[in-house]
């Protein structure tokens, strides 16, 4: 089976809206497996904040490509005027596929005016991509998909005459399987049991996997047949052969008076050399880059767990280090990974982008220099040390030494930097503790887990906005951080009890033995006096619930981690109830 | 719509009729009346579905098609009903349907 990973660029039911999932909606197992606090509401940022440019998407589809070779990268876009260029961009960017999501698409929970007022349908959008394509001699690297609302063998004929090799059905398959249509989607009131974690209302669910097998088996049966009246043999042969399509001549509606259709039905012709349909794999260029020697030079310890020690030179076109060896831990050893520290590696130079980048449980990246944006993106389990080259005379805590967007969407693992990191700091950091020394505009932002402790100035304003979860520490020696902060939900605090303190001095005295930092030190020589000046960033929704789960987990009743958190839901609701009452 | 779960913790509650001997001798309701209470309690029940079947038809086809004949909004009043609101319930029966 292939694997597909899918970028949706725009989300067809909430462009620009994002996701918000309520706090008493978060139960132990969703909260489980987002990697967050049940009872803490999930904030879901309507942009990528690690794309907002075409380049930033090309480094996304690498980065995905080194963290699973065999997946297919899709992009999912929406069907609008002028996607036919953003296709061509994805294209270039080396994506495998690409999607055009019509308008029709997305019945399920989203409010009423993202269901009428975004996109337009898909025929428009494919139809302009798959000529932007073929014009710009791309169509044969990359694969067209559509969806939005396709029911029938016609649609998907059409769709194919149009320039879409492959389909996607959705509300279609969920009917097939007894979906209603309800709209309750985000209720968890399903009546059918499809969209629901509610046991009694599961029980309910009468599809059946042979249902849905029967159902694509009658999809592809009748484009078949409609494939034979046409007389094509495949389904490369008929991608983009429009003239077997013509717009129906008794729809006498006064509306469609004066639309002109010839636009839509144009036929792209391919040059000698190209084809209509996707005949060309992707360069991905991920053949010659340093994890392939990092794979071989570890073998020992991808086989049978010995420690290994590497050093190599990395430079700045050394990009999205780490994932791919990331990669072959996770095949063989899950998300477990290898124990701590069994893969150190010595890096020294200036590391390009995505330094670290899903870097699993097992390795410990010491990187001597600098590196650029992207800094351990979904860091997972691996511990990562930066400093700057011994020869360096700048000072450490006074420059930038690693980019944008470090810890974006970390889950778990250390990092400790001896500098300043640039702008959005942690952004959805959902378990990684990070020590840095300053951050840049929109620190740890829609964090929900894990640990920031930032030894320096916040720089810019907007520090914690959407921060559900998670604790950040700040050095504020000048007192000028709490206008810098979003107060929305979160509040400050001080470092008030001996165990925080402890755990906070361990961490910094961590901090120092891995980089050797001045700032650590000056600290660490008269912590007691110091440790005042740290202000805690606490989100008030996060520290209540810790509150229940340290009263369950003191009671003693309770021993894994999930009861706990189980039964400190139940409290949260209760509290609601009765409060309500 | 007033109760998400309803459906999930008010179970199904029917009128009862009336003894049918009785009903030959007199032209009055079949069914008996319920508390009022226990009505608003049966109106939490309405889930308020997307494709609201008992409400959406087109009326030249009516009742071949599903649906209420004269398209009365049967889940709004549902909900007023369940919050109580009996006058503004009749108000909006009335815009939909003349009989009295």
């Amino acid at each position: 089976m292939q694997t597909n990973y899918k970028l949706k660029w725009h989300k067809v039911q909430n462009q620009g809206e994002g996701g918000q999932l309520p706090g008493d909606k978060v139960d132990a197992w969703i909260g489980k497996t987002r990697g967050s606090t049940p009872g803490v509401g999930l904030i879901s940022p309507p942009p990528h904040h690690d794309i907002y440019s075409i380049e930033d998407l090309s480094q996304l589809i690498f980065d995905l490509k080194n963290a699973n070779r065999e997946a297919r990268v899709n992009v999912k876009l929406v069907s609008e005027a002028g996607v036919g260029t953003i296709a061509s961009g994805v294209s270039k960017a080396y994506a495998d596929v690409v999607l055009i999501a019509g308008h029709d698409g997305g019945t399920g929970a989203s409010p009423l005016s993202s269901i009428k007022h975004t996109g337009l349908p898909w025929e428009l959008g494919l139809a302009e991509t798959h000529q932007t394509l073929v014009r710009n001699k791309l169509r044969s690297r990359i694969t067209v998909q559509t969806d939005g609302q396709l029911k029938t063998p016609r649609d998907l004929a059409i769709a194919t005459l149009l320039g879409a090799e492959e389909y996607g059905m959705a509300t279609t398959a969920l009917v097939v399987e007894g979906c209603i249509m309800m709209r309750k989607c985000h209720l968890n009131t399903c009546p059918v049991g499809i969209a629901t974690q509610d046991k009694g209302l599961r029980d309910k669910f009468t599809g059946r996997a042979d249902i849905l097998v029967n159902f694509f088996t009658m999809m592809a049966e009748g484009l078949r047949e409609i494939m034979a009246e046409l007389g094509f043999k495949s389904i490369d042969e008929m991608v983009g052969q429009t003239q077997c399509l013509k717009p129906r001549s008794d729809v006498d509606h006064w509306k469609y008076k004066g639309i002109d259709l010839s636009p839509l039905l144009h036929k792209a012709e391919s040059d000698e050399s190209e084809t209509l349909y996707q005949s060309i794999a992707q360069k991905h260029l991920i053949d010659d880059i340093i994890d392939r020697n990092m794979i071989k030079d570890a073998q020992a310890a991808l086989d049978s767990q010995q420690s290994v020690e590497l050093e190599y030179d990395v430079i700045n076109t050394d990009r999205t280090v780490g994932a791919m060896i990331s990669n072959e831990i996770s095949k063989k050893y899950q998300a477990e990974g290898l124990p701590e520290n069994t893969i150190k590696v010595k890096f020294n130079g200036s590391a390009g982008q995505s330094f670290g980048c899903f870097s699993a449980k097992g390795l410990r990246f010491e990187l001597e220099g600098d590196a650029n944006d992207y800094f351990g993106k979904g860091l997972s389990g691996a511990n990562l040390v930066v400093y700057p080259s011994k020869q360096a005379k700048f000072s450490a805590s006074e420059n930038i030494l690693i980019g944008n967007v470090a810890f974006f969407g970390a889950t778990s693992g250390t990092a400790f930097i001896r500098g300043v990191a640039g702008e959005r700091f942690c952004v959805r950091n959902s378990g990684a503790t990070a020590v840095v020394e300053g951050v840049g505009d929109h620190g740890c932002e829609y964090m929900t887990g894990g640990k920031a402790v930032i030894l320096g100035s916040t720089g810019g304003r907007n520090f914690a906005a959407g921060m559900s979860g998670g604790v950040a520490y700040v050095l504020d020696k000048n007192k000028d951080f709490a206008p810098k902060c979003n107060m929305e939900m979160v509040s400050l605090e001080t470092v008030d009890t001996d165990a925080e303190s402890a755990e906070l001095k361990a961490l910094i005295t961590e901090h120092f033995n891995a980089t050797g930092s001045d700032v650590a030190s000056e600290l660490l020589e008269n912590w007691n006096n110091n440790v005042k000046h740290f202000v805690k960033v606490m989100p008030v929704d996060y520290k209540r619930m810790q509150g229940y789960m340290n009263d369950v987990r003191t009671s003693g009743n309770f021993e894994s981690e999930y009861d706990i958190a189980v039964k400190a839901f139940d409290i949260h609701l209760n509290n609601i109830a009765s409060a309500k009452a | 719509m007033g109760n998400p779960t309803g459906f999930i913790n008010v179970g199904r509650a029917l009128p009862t009729e009336r003894k049918a001997d009785e009903r030959l001798i007199d032209w009055l309701e079949v069914y008996e009346d319920i508390p009022l209470k226990d009505v608003e309690k049966q109106a939490s029940r309405c889930m308020d579905c997307g494709v609201p079947f008992c409400q959406s038809a087109k009326s030249e086809f009516a009742p071949a098609v599903a649906g209420c004949p004269v398209n009365n909004v049967i889940p709004e009043w549902n909900d007023l009903v369940y919050r109580g609101r009996w006058k503004d319930a009749v108000e909006l029966l009335h815009k939909t349907n003349n009989f009295p």
